[in-house]
């Protein structure tokens, strides 16, 4: 086990990363919390001469939950334990306790998270198994050894925050070497959903933060996983929901672990905004995403399993939110601007970016 | 009554491990170390055309390198099967196997050194298919197999008459069972540090089981009278039979220690653990019971087909366990097995907690359930009819000396409310059982002829009091040290805190079989004893000439020698010690144990005896998630028999332990393959259970005190894993009514299997066996 | 470059690519760290950075430099403290590798106040366990957390 050796960078803000990654064309990658780009450099997957530490740069660590505003350093331990947070973005808290291991959250962040190489059993090997295998399309290989005669390699898409955070509508708050931008999450994934590009960024693009302007929508996350821990999602779904008057007037189902992409199923639930969701129509919704579901045999769980595992746990997050919905009464789907809430356990952080998650 | 014997004794060296203190193969560092790599082959059956080490030498800090040309000699952990060797000669026979080694400056720089050994292959056909590799072959992967087959050890055996019971029967189920391998995934890696001294000797610090062969092995393999030789065990991170065999690191760093004159280190990372493998063998069974109408079992017939992987490690005696250990804890007039063992170009299958034994329990337990239900009787019921008698003889000749194997299921059963809940709660919730019982040792010796005992322990008393206790046993998690000073603490009347263990260094250890195949505790704990027993006669003596008491009247208490004698007595310890060490120094004494000679005279007939078996029945209580197939074990009830307990903390320990690498195995650990390449050789693929996914277990210890263990103890680190599956697996049933003969349960092949069930008729609860 | 271990200060520059649990082993010589895995799994070289548990094999060692690390060696120099003492009494270790990992999970756990058992379950659940099936193990933590909140 040992990596190319690297320079490693603590650049102290933001300007200063996006300079040094100027500096370094296409031989450097951020690091934040490392969880997954160490064991994956050691283990030869790619190389990066130059490791740019995210970590001292105080824009990355902004939270606010009361507003919806997450920074990309943010760790996944914080998420689920912030109680605000937890009432009302239940679907991330819970997304961010199902990630790996406790202690692995104390490190692991949310960018890192959203910016997860995609894996395969096929890739997720050692140097001296991946040489002796012949390596694959992914990486270093010309011939995919799940689908061989593919164009495309279908390394699975597992990151747990991505679905719970497009269910929940976010939009990520990007920063380049020369503009700031604002985008839904969701184009972040391209369409291609090709394993080898798990996400689409610009060579120098820092994720900053995500903002969540719903805060009150009924929310979830489901994941299947192997065992009880540490595994990777084998299929997860997130749902979010909102009714008035018993009507849904928001609707997003998000699923990771089954593509190489996460999926928002919008195509399917847009056509139910404005009416109610009874039980047949539960049915009909968890039946139907099956068909935005099709996993190859590149974990370690049966695909069709997977694919069903999905549609159950769809089912099961639809039943329980809408049940929950129908009994309240509340307004719109969007929060009050100024909600009085308990003041953040966090409150010592740096602060928070502005004018973001409050539209 | 004993005072330290039985009590919930810590491990004595509990604190050093808790502190971080507790040294292991990994944490040594001698002057002038340097580290190994082992460069490793990517084929799995080839032809080694060339080596080139040109590029390899060239890396900074490289002090040396050798390939597998320059030390040939053969080795094996059983003397009949040598056919390792450290590195490859001429051909690979699995990937991973090592080609070349190499000693550096750093761990780094070896490894960077060892990528760049090239070589040049020419490839085999690869035998990753046991039924292929049991009929001839193009290419055998070792030479001097039967017939141009793969095969390396044939079992036939018959007792009684098969057919005619078979013919007679009335009642016969079989089941074909199909168990992937599986591997030992201790906690620590396996590392090694080699020293060769400047006088021409050698001492090795190795994460072995058994420091005496792995001696014996180094002394062939160099070719070395082996009293030139020193094995030390430091602490070791756990083992469950994976550090058992000689492994070929071991002698590479003692060879590289040799070219290089410096001390070398090899730690293996986890990918090469689980190359080195020597886990359990993927194995196909079929199994036939007979029994009478009312269910009294009368004929067992089995075969069994193993994949043994690369080379023979302890495959010979996992081909007759797969039989043999099939008889117990039974009683049954008639028995016939076929058992092959063949190589693959696999990593090594070996031994591995209650070895040979787990599959072949498991097909043997849920035939019995089978079995039940065709006679309408409860499970429980069918298994107390069967259970073999205490002091009698099975038909091939197992002398069986204690058995608890009714208390152990009466009291799971009776804990478990089994009589409310089997075939009584709702569809998706179960309870089922699974029995067993397990060797306390194997009667013979496999590298010593008989005449020498299988255990013997030495005892050193001085002018300080302190009793030093060395022995061969080696202590590799389970608490052996621990057993063997509450023994030693127990005949000489102390606390444990006055007595030592200095055990597996092999220059001051008598030699000992070490841990494996569970016989520690049976034979190191009497030899213990003999030794403690011989030094107290040393010291009554002396505290006789002190009182002019008869020696004979002393009990050894609390530190006293105490007699009843003329109005009593008590001599301080210390005071007879000192009494006993005039005019002679120190004070030693010796035990040893020699198991009795027991079995028949048959070929193989030693294979399965032992002196005594350990019994165990299990209860286990599940829920089966019927959406998504996954199996919630709730509650395991395990009623043991393991004698009388010298620690009930650690028998727990074991039983526990054993429940979670049983669970495992059923719910989801496998050595998975692609043909012959492994695809998950890392802790987190592989998927061992974490403490969420394990259920609540209740130790039942109701053995009663074996006439030939120490102080009436058995064995406990083996027989408490096999009865956990099939007992799930029961429940399983009872909960679903779907049986299953393939392992592992995983949640999705488990969801097939519900959702065909839900296709052809529906899912239900079994009948109940009064009718329902 | 300065890093702080159980409370004393070591000098040492280690390069970029060093790992936490190879400086703490190979460079300070607190072997009790322990590396079980390499790919994050097992929990072995479980340390406290800053009071909370990290993996010591996923996190560069320059990156926590000027920190407060605490290894295994560090808990209690000299004693048991009491949460050691109770893993050791309740048969919550048997070959000892998981140990240190799980005692600075379990340490910090402790010092959030009395966890439930599903609470000890989950705070251990990274920290694999080959030995004891972790039954002792949670009931070890139990016990501890009985005696007060500074394991
Ligand atoms: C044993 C184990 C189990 C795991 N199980 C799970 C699991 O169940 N679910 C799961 O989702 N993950 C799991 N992971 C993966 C990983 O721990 C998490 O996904 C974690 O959140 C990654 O975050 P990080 O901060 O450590 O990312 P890093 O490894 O630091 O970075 C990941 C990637 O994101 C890029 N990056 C990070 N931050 C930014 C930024 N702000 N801007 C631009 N690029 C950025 C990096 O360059 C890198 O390419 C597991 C890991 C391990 C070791
Ligand atoms: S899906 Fe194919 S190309 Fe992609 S990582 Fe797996 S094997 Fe490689």
């Amino acid at each position: 086990m040992i990596a190319e050796s690297f320079e490693l960078h603590e650049p102290t803000s933001l300007q200063e990363a996006l300079h040094l990654a100027h500096d370094f064309p296409g031989k450097f990658r951020y690091l934040a919390g490392g969880t997954d780009i160490l064991p994956g450099l050691f283990r030869g997957l790619g190389s990066a001469p130059h490791l740019i530490s995210l970590e001292g740069v105080p824009e990355l660590r902004a939270f606010d939950p009361e507003h919806g505003v997450v920074g990309a350093s943010t760790w996944l331990s914080t998420l689920e334990r912030d109680p605000i947070l937890a009432a009302r973005f239940p679907a991330l808290a819970q997304a961010a306790h199902n990630v790996a291991s406790p202690s692995i959250r104390n490190s692991a962040t949310l960018g890192g998270n959203l910016l997860l190489d995609t894996r395969c059993i096929f890739y997720n090997q050692s140097q001296f198994w991946r040489e002796s295998n012949g390596y694959c399309l992914k990486f270093q290989g010309t011939e995919c050894q799940v689908v061989p005669k593919g164009a495309k390699c279908y390394a699975v898409y597992s990151g747990d925050l991505a679905p719970a955070l497009l269910a929940l509508g976010a939009v990520v708050e990007i920063a380049g070497p020369r503009r700031r931008r604002q985008v839904p999450l969701g184009t972040l994934f391209p369409a291609s959903g090709d394993g080898r590009e798990p996400y689409r960024l610009g060579p120098e693009e820092i994720l900053v933060s995500i903002g969540l302007p719903h805060s009150n929508l009924g929310s979830a996350y489901a994941k299947l996983r192997a065992r009880g821990m540490p595994d990777f999602p084998e299929a997860a779904a997130s749902v979010a929901l909102h009714a008035t008057d018993q009507r849904l007037d928001y609707f997003r189902i998000a699923l990771s672990g089954v593509g190489s992409r996460p999926v928002v199923l919008d195509e399917l639930t847009e056509p139910y905004l404005g009416h109610p969701l009874p039980e047949a129509d539960i049915s009909k919704i968890s039946q139907e995403v099956r068909r935005w579901v099709h996993p190859v045999a590149n974990t370690h769980l049966l695909s069709d399993y997977r694919q069903h595992a999905t549609s159950h746990l769809v089912r099961t997050q639809l039943e329980r939110l809408w049940n929950a919905a129908k009994e309240s009464t509340s307004g719109s789907p969007s929060p009050p601007s100024s909600s009085p809430g308990a003041p953040s356990k966090k409150s010592s952080r740096p602060p928070r970016i502005s004018g973001f998650g409050k539209r | 009554m004993t005072k330290v014997v039985g009590a919930r004794v810590p491990l004595v060296d509990g604190p050093a491990k808790a502190t971080g203190k507790a040294l292991y193969a990994a944490d040594l560092v001698r002057p002038g170390m340097l580290h190994g790599a082992i460069a490793r082959s990517g084929e799995s059956h080839a032809r080694i055309l060339s080596i080139d080490l040109w590029d390899a030498m060239k890396e900074p800090g490289v002090a040396g390198i050798i390939t597998g040309s320059l030390y040939p000699r053969r080795f094996g952990v059983l003397p009949i099967t040598r056919d390792e060797t450290m590195l490859a000669v001429d051909k690979v026979r699995y990937r991973g196997e090592g080609i070349a080694a190499v000693a550096a400056t750093s761990r780094v720089a070896a490894e960077r050194a060892a990528r760049r050994v090239k070589v040049e292959y020419e490839r085999l056909p690869e035998y990753a298919d046991p039924e292929e590799s049991a009929g001839p072959v193009a290419e055998p992967i070792h030479a001097g197999t039967e017939g141009s087959t793969n095969l390396q050890k044939e079992v036939r055996q018959e007792f009684g008459n098969v057919e005619e019971e078979f013919r007679r029967a009335a009642h016969i189920v079989s089941v074909r069972g199909k168990f992937p391998g599986v591997t030992h995934a201790a906690l620590e890696p396996h590392a090694t540090l080699a020293e060769w001294g400047a006088n021409g000797r050698l001492t090795v610090w190795s994460s072995t089981q058994v420091p005496h062969y792995l001696h014996r092995a180094l002394a062939e393999v160099f070719d070395l009278p082996a009293h030139q030789i020193r094995v030390v065990k430091p602490t070791v991170g756990g083992g469950f039979g994976g550090k058992g065999d000689p492994m070929p690191h071991e002698m590479v760093a003692a060879a590289l220690s040799r070219e290089t004159g410096h001390p070398v280190q090899i730690v293996l990372s986890r990918e090469e653990v689980f190359l080195l493998n020597h886990g359990r063998h993927p194995t196909r069974n079929t199994l036939r019971i007979a029994a009478d109408a009312e269910g009294h079992l009368r004929a067992i017939d089995l075969d069994a087909l193993i994949d043994g992987g690369a080379a023979s490690s302890f495959g010979t005696v996992t081909t007759y366990y797969n039989g043999v250990l099939s008889v117990g804890p039974y009683d049954v007039p008639a028995f016939r097995y076929r058992g092959r063992r063949v190589y693959t170009n696999r990593p090594t299958s070996g031994a591995m907690r209650a070895h040979g034994s787990v599959n072949t329990r498991y097909s043997m337990e849920v035939a019995l359930d089978m079995l039940a239900e065709e006679i309408g009787v409860d499970p429980t019921e069918l298994r107390l009819r069967n259970f073999q008698a205490p002091f009698s003889t099975t038909v091939n000749q197992f002398r069986i000396t204690s058995n608890s194997a009714v208390r152990c299921l009466e009291a799971a059963r009776d804990r478990s409310g089994w009589r409310s809940k089997f075939r009584k709660m709702p569809l998706g919730r179960g309870i089922g059982v699974g029995c067993g019982f397990f060797i306390s040792g194997s009667n013979s010796p496999i590298h010593f002829t008989p005449r020498f005992p299988q255990s013997t322990v030495h005892l050193k008393l001085d002018m300080d009091g302190g009793v030093t206790v060395h022995s061969g046993a080696s202590d590799i998690g389970q608490g052996s040290d621990t057993v063997l000073t509450q023994i030693v603490a127990e005949v000489l009347g102390l606390e444990p805190g006055q007595v030592h263990v200095a055990a597996t260094d092999t220059d001051t250890a008598p030699v000992d079989l070490g841990s494996y195949s569970s016989r520690v505790t049976f034979m190191m704990g009497n030899a213990g004893r003999k030794a403690a027993e011989a030094m107290l006669e040393t010291l009554r003596t002396a505290a006789g000439e002190i009182s002019g008491r008869s020696p004979d009247s002393f009990r050894a208490v609390d530190g006293v020698l105490a007699s009843d004698e003329g109005g009593g007595v008590k001599v301080p310890f210390l005071d007879a010690v000192h009494r006993a060490m005039e005019h002679r120094g120190a004070l030693q004494s010796s035990g040893s144990y020699e198991s009795p000679k027991i079995g028949g005279s048959f070929k193989g007939a030693k294979a399965g005896t032992s002196p005594a078996y350990s019994y165990a029945a299990y209860i286990a209580e599940v829920s089966v998630d019927l959406d998504l197939g996954a199996i919630h074990v709730e509650k395991v009830w395990a009623g043991f028999d393991c004698g009388r307990p010298i620690n009930p903390l650690l028998v727990e320990g074991q039983i526990e332990g054993s429940i979670h690498m049983g669970l495992g195995q059923l719910l989801g650990e496998e050595m998975r393959y692609r043909g012959t390449r492994v695809m998950n050789s890392s802790l987190l693929d592989y998927g061992t259970l974490s403490a969420v996914d394990m259920p609540e277990v209740e130790c039942l210890l109701v053995g009663e005190a074996d006439p030939e263990g120490p102080f009436g103890a058995k064995e406990a680190g083996e027989g408490p894993l096999p009865p956990v599956l099939p007992a799930v697996a029961n429940a399983v049933y009872d909960a679903v009514g779907i049986r299953f003969t393939e392992l592992p349960l995983s949640p999705d092949r488990v969801w097939r299997a519900l959702r065909e069930r839900e296709r052809k008729g529906g899912l239900q609860k079994p009948p109940s066996p009064g009718g329902s | 470059m300065r890093f702080r271990v159980n409370g004393l200060d070591y000098d040492l520059n280690p390069e970029a690519d060093r790992l936490l649990v190879d400086l703490l082993r190979e460079g300070f010589g607190l072997t009790g760290t322990k590396r079980g895995c390499e790919d994050g799994s097992c929990g072995a070289c479980t340390v406290l950075v800053e009071g909370e548990p990290r993996h010591a094999c996923l996190t560069l060692a320059r990156r926590v430099s000027g920190k407060e690390i605490t290894t295994i060696e560090g808990v209690s120099p000299g004693r048991l403290s009491h949460l050691q003492r109770s893993l050791v009494d309740s048969g919550g270790l048997q070959c000892g590798f998981c140990a240190p990992g799980m005692i600075l999970t379990a340490v910090a756990l402790l010092r959030r106040g009395k966890p439930t058992r599903d609470e000890i379950r989950e705070a251990i659940s990274g920290n694999f366990c080959r030995c004891t099936g972790y039954a002792k193990i949670i009931e070890a933590i139990e016990r501890a957390a009985e005696e007060g909140p500074t394991p």
